[in-house]
C-alpha cells in the first residue's frame, strides 16, 4: 500500500470546473452541484444525525460556493475546499445548541425481564433477509456511536472513509497536521470497535 | 516499535497513509506478533463496516429547492465583474464568523452603545474639544480632535466623553465605530454603490495607540478600522448613481 501523492489544485478536474464557473459558466457549477450534492448531504447527515436539516445545510453550502464565484482561489483540491465549507456550516449548526448527544446506552440492551442480552449478528448460514436486518442494526449503532465521538474525530473518519479524502486533504479541511488526522481516525475507529463489540461476532473482529 | 505504538499505526497502515519507512516497520512487526495481526484484522473489519454505511441520496426536490432559493433573490446572481468590496467584506465577515466569534463582538458593540447612551444623559464632566492635550490620555492617541472625528454629517451632536474614558486605549477603536454607526443603518444602500475604481485606504499606523497595536484582538478590529476609513467618504459616494440605476437586471 503506497502512500497517496498529493494532487496539485489545477490538476483537479473539479477545480477547472470551478474556474470555468468563475468565468461565468453556470453549467460548470451545475456539474459540481450534481456531483457533490449527495456527498455533502451525507456528510452533513452523519455529522448532525438529522437528515432533514442536513439537506438545508447542504443547500447553504452550495449557496456559499455560488456566492464565492468571484473570490474563489484554486489553492487546494475542490473537494477539500468544499468540505471545509461544509464542516464549518455543520459546526455552526451544532453550536447553536439545538443538538444534544443522546445519553442512551449503546451497549447491551435489556429484555422485558430486565436481563441484559447480547445482540449478535446472525452467522453466515442465515437468510439474506436477516443479513439485511442485521446490517441495518449495525448501521444504526454506528450512527449513534458517531454522534458520541468528538466532532473532529467524526469529521476525520467520515472524510477519509466515506468521501475518500487523503489524510493530507483531511488535515487541510480541519486545519491540523497529517499526524493529528492519523490519530483522530485511529481513535474514532477504536470508538467504533468498542461500541460494536456486543453486536458483532467475535470471529469477525 | 512497541505493540502499543504499532496499533496506533494500524488504521493508517490499512488506509495506505503511512510513509514507506513506517509501513516497513509495521509489516515487520506484524510478521512476528499474532496479537497485533489480529488487532489489524479487527480494525480493518470495523473500517469496512463503517465504509459500507448506507449513502442516501438527496430528496427529489433538493435541487429544485436550491435553485429556487438562488432565484428568489436572497442570494444575488453572480456578476461578471468584481463584487462591490464593501458588500463582499460584510458578507464574508458574516459567513466567516461562527456564533462563537460573533456573539462576543455584538455584545461588545452593544455594551459600548449602552455606555455612550448613558453618558449622553449625564452632565458634561469634561471639555474634550480643544485638542489632543485635553484628552488626558496617552499622547499616542490620534492627533485628530475628537470633536472633528466624532462630528457626523447628520444633525446628531457628538457624544461628550469623560477623561477617564478617553484614557482607555481601546476607546480609540470603539469611538470610531460609534461615530460611524449611523452609516451602518444605510448598509444596503452603501453596498449597492459601485466602488470598483476606488483605491484601498490604509489607516496610518501613527494614528493607532501602541497599546492597541499590542492587543491580540487588534487584528480583527483593524480590519473594521480600515473599512471605517472608507466610510468617511461615503456621504459623497451615496450621492453617486447606484448599480441598479445603471445596469439592467440579469
Amino acid at each position: 500500500m503506497e502512500q497517496r501523492e498529493p494532487i496539485a489544485p489545477h490538476d483537479d478536474a473539479d477545480v477547472r470546473l470551478m474556474l470555468r464557473f468563475q468565468q461565468g459558466d453556470v453549467e460548470a457549477f451545475q456539474q459540481l452541484f450534481q456531483k457533490y450534492s449527495p456527498s455533502v448531504v451525507n456528510f452533513a447527515g452523519h455529522f448532525l444525525g438529522n437528515r432533514a436539516r442536513a439537506e438545508e445545510i447542504a443547500q447553504e453550502v452550495f449557496l456559499q460556493v455560488y456566492r464565492w464565484q468571484t473570490r474563489y482561489e484554486a489553492k487546494a483540491k475542490f473537494s477539500t475546499w468544499l468540505f471545509k465549507i461544509a464542516h464549518n456550516h455543520c459546526l455552526n449548526e451544532v453550536r447553536k445548541g439545538e443538538y444534544r448527544v443522546s445519553i442512551e446506552s449503546i451497549g447491551p440492551q435489556e429484555d422485558a425481564d430486565g436481563d441484559t442480552r447480547e445482540r449478535q449478528l446472525p452467522d453466515t448460514r442465515s437468510s439474506k433477509g436477516e443479513d439485511v436486518l442485521a446490517a441495518k442494526q449495525v448501521s444504526r449503532r454506528i450512527e449513534k456511536i458517531l454522534q458520541r465521538v468528538p466532532e473532529t474525530q467524526r469529521t476525520a473518519l467520515m472524510l477519509s472513509r466515506l468521501e475518500g479524502l487523503s489524510y493530507q486533504e483531511v488535515a487541510e479541511v480541519l486545519e491540523v497536521t497529517e499526524k493529528a488526522v492519523k490519530s483522530l481516525v485511529f481513535r474514532a475507529t477504536q470508538s467504533l470497535k468498542d461500541g460494536l463489540k456486543d453486536m458483532v461476532n467475535p470471529d469477525d473482529l | 516499535m512497541t505493540c502499543e505504538e504499532i496499533r496506533e499505526e494500524l488504521v493508517a497502515y490499512h488506509d495506505g497513509e503511512l510513509a514507506e519507512q513506517d509501513r516497513h516497520q509495521v509489516v515487520a512487526h506484524l510478521s512476528t506478533c499474532p496479537a497485533c495481526t489480529q488487532e489489524a484484522a479487527s480494525l480493518a473489519r470495523i473500517g469496512q463496516m463503517f465504509s459500507s454505511l448506507e449513502r442516501g441520496t438527496p430528496s427529489p426536490d433538493f435541487a429544485a429547492n436550491f435553485w429556487r432559493r438562488l432565484e428568489q433573490g436572497r442570494h444575488p446572481q453572480p456578476e461578471s465583474r468584481p463584487e462591490n468590496w464593501f458588500a463582499q467584506w460584510w458578507r464574508d465577515l458574516r459567513e466567516s464568523m461562527t456564533t462563537w466569534h460573533l456573539t462576543p463582538a455584538l455584545v461588545g458593540v452593544a455594551s459600548v452603545l449602552i455606555f455612550f447612551a448613558t453618558l449622553a444623559q449625564k452632565p458634561d464632566r469634561t471639555a474634550t474639544t480643544s485638542g489632543p492635550d485635553s484628552l488626558g490620555g496617552p499622547q499616542s492617541l490620534s492627533t485628530e480632535k475628537p470633536a472633528t472625528v466624532a462630528k457626523p454629517t447628520t444633525s446628531k451632536a457628538a457624544p461628550t466623553v469623560s477623561t477617564e474614558v478617553m484614557e482607555k486605549s481601546d476607546l480609540f477603536i470603539d469611538y470610531k465605530i460609534i461615530t460611524e454607526l449611523d452609516k451602518f443603518a444605510r448598509l444596503e444602500e452603501i453596498a449597492a454603490v459601485d466602488l470598483s475604481t476606488e483605491q484601498p485606504v490604509e489607516v496610518a499606523e501613527a494614528e493607532i495607540p501602541k497599546e492597541v497595536l499590542e492587543d491580540p484582538g487588534f487584528f480583527a478590529q483593524y480590519q473594521i478600522l480600515q473599512q471605517l476609513e472608507r466610510l468617511k467618504n461615503f456621504d459623497a459616494v451615496l450621492a453617486s448613481p447606484t448599480r441598479d440605476d445603471t445596469e439592467t437586471q440579469g
